[in-house]
């Protein structure tokens, strides 16, 4: 356990050293203030195009986070080799990739804790409030980006950042689509292909399940228990993942 | 005891969009003892590096079995007695050289107030001192080396493997290695290091493992393998009567081209140097010179 502190502890040495974090932080503010003036030209009400406009730039964030360092974080390490410096001593090839993720997961969340607080600065300055329902948005975003990163860190076990990137773009995408697969599956002619569809189905997280932005926008009550099944939902994909992971990773040649 | 033990084992890589089967090591087995200075050495492409990788745990083989501190080389508990330092120092750019030492440190499980006194007298020892807070990404590549060569010091490891460490180093920091090395060998520690610097084999081994196009060539004390470029001996001698050559020619010694001091004799490895002299006493003969006649270590490695 303490190799995992020792390495997670070291990943957000690293990450805090890397200028795209804050990057990413700057894009988000900059959309979230942008947001405030989006709210004059809309038929909706400021606050509700606020917390739809800043709810969504949160998510995106996740994403770009996600492809830009998580991506990169395995796979810079296995082509500079500087992994040899950690897997060289008595550390388990699982524990390195559980440091790395932990670490990640650390300062994203502190970047998320940061746009949170900016982004209930701004609606509380505008004459919004913070409610339950949104807390939870900001919880199943949180959870998503969890998830997505993940994932990223599973493509770059087994293949280059570049196609990495793109499996994870492509994973994000998918995701968000999962409930039209559902539809789709009654419609095909094809007798094989609906088993294929479902497979897909179930085998995609449904990244919608974190999208709770139209409850937040229209003010509707969420289901009990939602926002809990959605992080425990989260939680079974991100271990997955990660169990994945370290089983390529295990069979590696470095 | 022996510290690594390969036992019949093989390596082999697959490449391109076919999996073309590229072998790097074939049927190896040797054995390193504890407590000895090991070279290994072999031409570029030999499979040394792939060895080493392969006892770090890095590369997994692909048949035989290999021992590591009596374990499995994947299992990390092999590795809690052992430092490696790479050809190229892989360290985090990100870090300074204390936080790169005090991380590898605390992996090992060392930690508390000592640790950096002990880091800050460790860089004293590789002439490092004063050096600690800079960023690693701003050190020379020898720099670099005499970090990794720390860390090493630091850890106190019994064993040490090492990539051609003494690669970009400049002559006093090779100096330097060589007395750590010299140092950490009279304390009972293992060492065992792959070089070009056959000058380093000469100097620092007491065994060598010579690897050839994956498979083993030589494994031993290095005086077998230096003895092995000992061809024989030249003698110089006044001229003799052809009744004299014919005898030593039957004795198995060469007559080679006179040269203005006399007559050349060589009297073959193998050949009774002492019943040759003895032969030339006989005649009244004795001898102006006499010399080894052998050929490099590095000609003996390399060359067939």
């Amino acid at each position: 356990m303490r190799s995992i502190f020792e390495i997670a502890l070291n990943t957000i040495k690293e990450t805090i050293r890397n200028h795209v974090v804050y990057m990413v932080l700057l894009f988000v503010v900059i959309l979230i203030l942008l947001s405030v003036s989006f709210g004059d030209w809309s038929v909706f009400a400021r606050i509700q195009v606020i917390e739809d406009f800043g709810l969504a730039t949160m998510s995106i964030a996740g994403l770009l986070l996600a492809v830009f360092i998580g991506v990169g974080m395995l796979g810079k390490e296995i082509s500079s080799k500087t992994l040899y410096h950690v897997l060289t001593k008595p550390v388990a090839r699982y524990q390195f990739i559980a440091g790395k993720y932990a670490g990640l997961l650390s300062v994203l969340a502190l970047n998320y804790a940061i746009m949170t607080l900016f982004f209930m600065a701004t609606l509380m300055f505008l004459g919004g409030h913070a409610n339950w329902p949104l807390v939870s948005a900001i919880i199943c975003i949180w959870t998503e980006m969890a998830v997505i990163i993940s994932a990223a860190l599973f493509f770059s076990s087994f293949t280059s950042p570049m196609l990495a990137a793109l499996f994870s773009i492509a994973f994000y995408i998918a995701g968000h689509l999962n409930d039209l697969i559902s539809i789709n599956i009654a419609s095909q002619k094809w007798s094989g292909f609906p088993l294929v569809l479902k497979t897909l189905y179930y085998l995609l997280p449904n990244l919608e399940h974190f999208n709770v932005r139209d409850h937040v926008v229209y003010n509707m009550a969420l289901p009990r228990g939602f926002t809990e099944m959605a992080v425990a939902y989260g939680c079974l994909y991100v271990a997955l993942f990660l169990i994945f992971s370290c089983i390529l990773f295990d069979k590696k040649d470095l | 005891m022996n510290i690594i033990e390969f036992s019949h084992v093989s390596k082999i890589y697959r490449k391109g969009f076919l999996a073309k089967k590229v072998p790097a090591v074939v049927d190896l087995s040797f054995a390193v003892r504890q407590g000895a200075i090991t070279g290994f050495v072999g031409p570029n492409g030999a499979g040394k590096t792939t060895s080493i990788k392969m006892i770090m745990g890095l590369a997994r083989p692909t048949g035989g079995v290999l021992q590591f501190s009596g374990r499995d080389p994947r299992d990390p508990a092999s590795r809690r007695d052992c430092t490696f330092l790479p050809e190229q120092p892989y360290f985090y750019q990100h870090l300074t050289v204390r936080e790169s030492l005090a991380f590898a440190a605390r992996l090992y499980g060392l930690r508390g107030g000592h640790l950096a006194k002990d880091i800050e007298q460790t860089l004293e020892t590789v002439g490092l001192g004063g050096n600690e807070k800079r960023k690693i990404k701003d050190l020379s590549k020898g720099m670099q080396q005499r970090v990794a060569m720390a860390q090493a010091l630091l850890m106190h490891s019994n064993v040490l493997i090492l990539d051609e460490p003494m690669s970009g180093m400049d002559p006093p920091g090779r100096n330097l290695f060589r007395a750590i090395f010299l140092s950490l060998a009279a304390q009972g520690r293992t060492i065992f290091f792959s070089t070009h610097i056959l000058d380093d084999i000469e100097l620092l081994c007491s065994d060598v493992v010579v690897l050839s196009k994956g498979r083993l060539d030589y494994q031993g004390p290095i005086d077998t393998l230096v003895h092995k470029g000992f061809k024989g001996h030249d003698l110089v001698v006044p001229r003799l009567p052809e009744a004299l050559k014919e005898e030593l020619r039957r004795m198995g010694c060469t007559l080679e081209a006179p040269g203005a001091a006399g007559d050349r004799v060589f009297v073959p490895s193998g050949i009774d140097l002492i019943q040759c002299q003895k032969r030339l006493h006989e005649h009244g003969v004795f001898c102006k010179s006499l010399t080894k006649r052998t050929i490099s270590l590095e000609d003996v490695l390399y060359k067939k």
